[in-house]
């Protein structure tokens, strides 16, 4: 199902027409590849490990917390990658703004195969397996997130990714999503280990959080992820659409990326199909995605992401640094 | 959702005007309750409880259960309450309504937060087997004041309850009926019971209009409500007031004073209905007991 | 280090209290932000809009509803609290039936004013900080209210008493720590009339000493309130000046 808009077919038909000029006129005077502002802050919350909150103006507010937790590994002697990938686990609550109440979250962003979960139950469709997926993918030369989260010999974390969502549509943007968590992954830290590593009794932790540790380094590679929504409407292609423009085109995907190294090339994590409104078409009318054009969509994702990770990366630093 | 019939302008001017002039439509003063009646059954943690027209029974049960992993000592105390239309049209089962949270979480507040019930002495081995005490609590008939009833109710209840005898030896514990051996009342370490007050607006003296036990006429009428709950020593274990009329604080600490003059009352009714039902039921078990001694000899 | 708190603080002293009004960009009509101590509290209020609910209507007046979250991280360990939970009902009906009586509800018939929190760290104080933000968040809305509501909590300190019988100070505005450890209660007042409107207390107090915890109560609630106002017109001021531009 397409994100429902307030629009008319003479509204749509005009964004529709506007769109496809060359150059391109967007509602809001953006160019092509330019992001709305937002605003982002992080580690706010005392009993968390890491935590953010990004606040966009038409998508609505974003508030996560990362909890860390001493847990056991399984009792099978190699842990398999399946009992690994528990270790991770992200929830994503939708509560409406106002009268609309929690339950009514849809599939964030419309993302193809993510529709029509509430994500309010763990670990089921939607948004919390989209943002798990795009970590765990994350990485490639045997680094994964899951060897940080190592503590010693039969003791690992387990992180808790919980993601509120406050907002007034059921389709929030997945650039909402996926900056919180990435900025609230960016601002997480751990303690310090103090016993041993190659002993299996109960860790013990540093109370000295001066010493501890964070969950991604930050001058290595990768660093965490980032989903950029993209859409296409002929040729033109457009970066963090708003809702009358996914209402309006004709294509759209959600590219996942890391920045791989210090450069500022960027690693594709994941790619996946958005659903959009297809104003423009006819009915039934389903055409897939030209070569060319989602070539045209991924570089475009590629190319600005790793200032957009850059900037959070920097916000980040900034504001937990500051003291 | 049937909702409740609204109260006629006159009616409502009518007993308004009259609270402000210390008068009540059944002829009480303000700062008193209804007759509170207390019917035992037969068996025991059995209450009838009647204040005026409203009726509230009281059932206490207990069985034998598994300990919470991390409450080894202790063991079990849960409260249920269930409003249907028998009590008034109002109440539909399955659907709680808004008195149903307050007043659950009133009587929880009240009676389990204020460790009334010691739950330590309900452990029967540590860690294996407890007592899982559970108190239900019916309504039959509201006529207003469902709170301090149900409160009354539980306590009493609970005071009237008997714990069937344990014997443990090794890990088998046997569980003697109520011929076997004489049961045990239940370790209660004080009695906590609601009063609530119903506040009706200020009258021409600029003081604010408050009275105890409000028949539910008053309470469709009252601007605001309060309930204290002290036990016997003085002790408040739990007040809320949440919304209803602003009120001075000197008027609420009259009202928590005035209510714990009022629980001494209540609390020596409670004892005294308890020992007459000691009494009567004696009477039957001497001769009962008797009949056992005759056999013993044999 | 003899009569202070294990925070520092005296035994009159309000921790921290930082606030923001219009904090969402949501299209909730009115947001606030509130931070006293380690308790953050965010909440969103919409209406009078039509209700959601059909039978929530009320043909002379508008319905004020409230709807409590807790965030799973708000704690020291990982909980999920459900819609159904005891804690988040007591906590939603306190909330919603003391606005009742301040909103000017008969102005709005047949609307409803929904009044959202979100509960995203728990230091103490969580009914009370619920309450100051929920004023913030109706005043940004500009829905009317006879004033302002303001809440603090107070706790009794020591259950000994010295040998003229007097209390010792009862202290205010708890932490989580002071707050399972010694009987506290929390109080909310209506602007400056020092006239009660929410009182809650779910601990054995003697009855002797809990009129100096309410009398302490107050006197918080009016010092939150001065710092509430300070913000109101400080954002007040900031927005004409911006519209004058």
């Amino acid at each position: 199902m397409p994100p429902p808009t307030p629009l008319s077919p003479p509204e749509l038909s005009y964004l529709f027409t506007s769109l496809s000029l060359t150059p391109p006129i967007r509602p809001d005077l953006r160019s092509a590849s330019q992001f709305r502002p937002l605003i982002a802050e992080c580690s706010f919350l005392p009993h968390c490990n890491g935590s953010s909150r990004i606040c966009m103006t038409e998508a609505g507010e974003c508030i996560v917390g990362i909890k860390a937790e001493v847990e056991k590994d399984a009792t099978s002697k190699y842990a398999t990658i399946i009992e690994r990938e528990k270790w991770i686990e992200v929830s994503v609550e939708v509560a409406g703004g106002g009268a609309s109440g929690p339950g009514s979250g849809v599939g964030v962003g419309g993302i193809s195969g993510a529709g029509g979960a509430s994500g309010r139950d763990e670990g089921d469709g939607g948004a919390a397996v989209w943002l798990k997926e795009g970590l765990l993918a994350c990485g490639g030369d045997g680094w994964s997130i899951l060897d940080r989260l190592v503590i010693s010999k039969g003791w690992h974390w387990k992180l808790y990714i919980d993601v509120l969502l406050l907002t007034p549509t059921s389709h929030p943007s997945p650039l909402l999503l996926s900056t919180a968590v990435n900025m609230a992954l960016d601002s997480t830290y751990l303690p310090k280990l103090t016993s041993p590593h190659d002993v299996d009794d109960i860790p013990a932790f540093s109370d000295d959080w001066a010493i501890s540790v964070p969950l991604y380094e930050p001058t290595t590679f990768p660093r965490p992820p980032i989903s950029l929504p993209v859409v296409a409407i002929g040729d033109n292609v457009f970066l963090d659409p708003s809702v009358a423009e996914v209402a309006t085109a004709e294509v759209g995907l959600v590219v996942t990326l890391a920045l791989s190294d210090a450069d500022g090339s960027c690693d594709i994590v994941g790619v996946r199909g958005m659903e959009v409104g297809r104003a423009g078409g006819k009915e039934g009318d389903r055409k897939g995605i030209n070569r060319k054009l989602l070539r045209k969509m991924v570089t475009t994702c590629v190319n600005e992401a790793s200032e957009v990770i850059k900037t959070l990366g920097e916000t980040t630093h900034k504001q937990m640094f500051r003291a | 959702m049937p909702k409740e019939p609204e109260i006629s302008l006159t009616e409502k001017t009518f007993v308004l005007e009259a609270l402000k002039q210390n008068l009540r439509v059944d002829g009480r003063d303000l700062q008193s309750f209804r007759d509170i009646q207390l019917t035992f059954g037969d068996d025991y943690g059995f209450v009838d409880v009647r204040l005026g027209k409203t009726r509230v029974l009281a059932r206490i049960s207990a069985e034998v259960t598994k300990p919470r992993p991390d409450r080894q000592f202790e063991g079990m105390f849960t409260i249920t309450t269930e409003m249907g239309p028998m009590a008034s049209p109002v109440f539909e089962i399955g659907r709680p309504t808004e008195l149903d949270h307050t007043l659950s979480r009133l009587l929880e507040k009240s009676i389990r937060r204020s460790t009334a019930l010691d739950v330590e002495s309900l452990c029967i081995v540590t860690g294996k087997r407890v007592w899982s005490l559970r108190a239900d609590v019916h309504f039959l008939s509201h006529d207003g004041n469902l709170t301090d009833t149900a409160c009354i109710a539980v306590i009493t209840a609970l005071a009237h309850f008997r714990l069937p005898v344990v014997t443990v030896s090794g890990e088998d514990i046997t569980i003697h009926s109520v011929t076997e051996r004489v049961p045990v009342p239940l370790s209660l370490l004080h009695w906590p019971i609601c009063v609530t007050f119903s506040f009706f607006g200020e009258d021409e003296g600029g003081d604010m209009v408050c009275a105890i036990d409000a028949t539910a006429q008053e309470e469709a009428l009252r601007m605001g409500d309060m309930t204290v709950t002290v036990n016997k020593n003085g002790e408040v274990c739990q007040i809320s007031k949440s919304g209803g009329v602003a009120v001075e604080a000197e008027v609420l600490m009259r009202c928590a004073r005035l209510a714990a003059g009022k629980v001494k009352v209540v609390d020596k009714l409670i004892a005294e209905a308890l020992r007459e039902d000691e009494v009567r039921r004696n009477k039957g078990n001497l001769d009962w007991l008797k009949e056992g001694k005759s056999e013993n000899e044999r | 280090m003899e009569g202070l708190r294990n925070d520092g603080r005296r035994w009159n002293e309000l921790r921290r209290i930082h606030c923001q009004l219009s904090t969402s960009s949501t299209n909730a009509d009115g947001s606030s932000y509130i931070e006293q101590g380690f308790t953050k509290v965010l909440c969103n209020v919409t209406g009078p809009a039509e209700p959601s609910n059909r039978q929530r209507v009320k043909q002379d007046s508008a319905t004020v509803s409230c709807e409590v979250y807790f965030a799973a991280f708000s704690g020291t360990d990982r909980i999920k609290r459900g819609r159904n939970d005891k804690k988040v009902q007591e906590l939603q009906t306190a909330i919603q039936k003391t606005f009742s009586s301040i909103i000017l509800t008969h102005l709005f018939a047949r609307s409803e004013i929904t009044i959202s929190i979100h509960i995203l760290s728990q230091d103490g104080g969580t009914l009370a900080a619920c309450i100051n933000a929920a004023t913030l968040a109706l005043i940004d809305a500009g829905i009317p209210m006879t004033d302002y509501v303001c809440a603090c909590t107070a706790g009794q300190s020591t259950s000994i008493f010295d040998n003229e019988g007097a209390s010792p100070d009862p202290w205010l505005d708890v932490n989580y720590l002071e707050e399972s450890d010694i009987p506290s209660l929390t109080v909310a007042t209506v602007g400056d009339s020092e006239k009660i409107v929410a009182l809650s207390m779910e601990n054995k107090v003697r009855i002797e000493a809990l009129e100096a915890m309410i009398a302490v109560g107050i006197s918080g609630c009016a010092r939150v309130r001065g710092i509430m106002d300070k913000e109101v017109r400080r954002y007040g001021k900031e927005k004409l000046e911006a519209e004058g531009e």
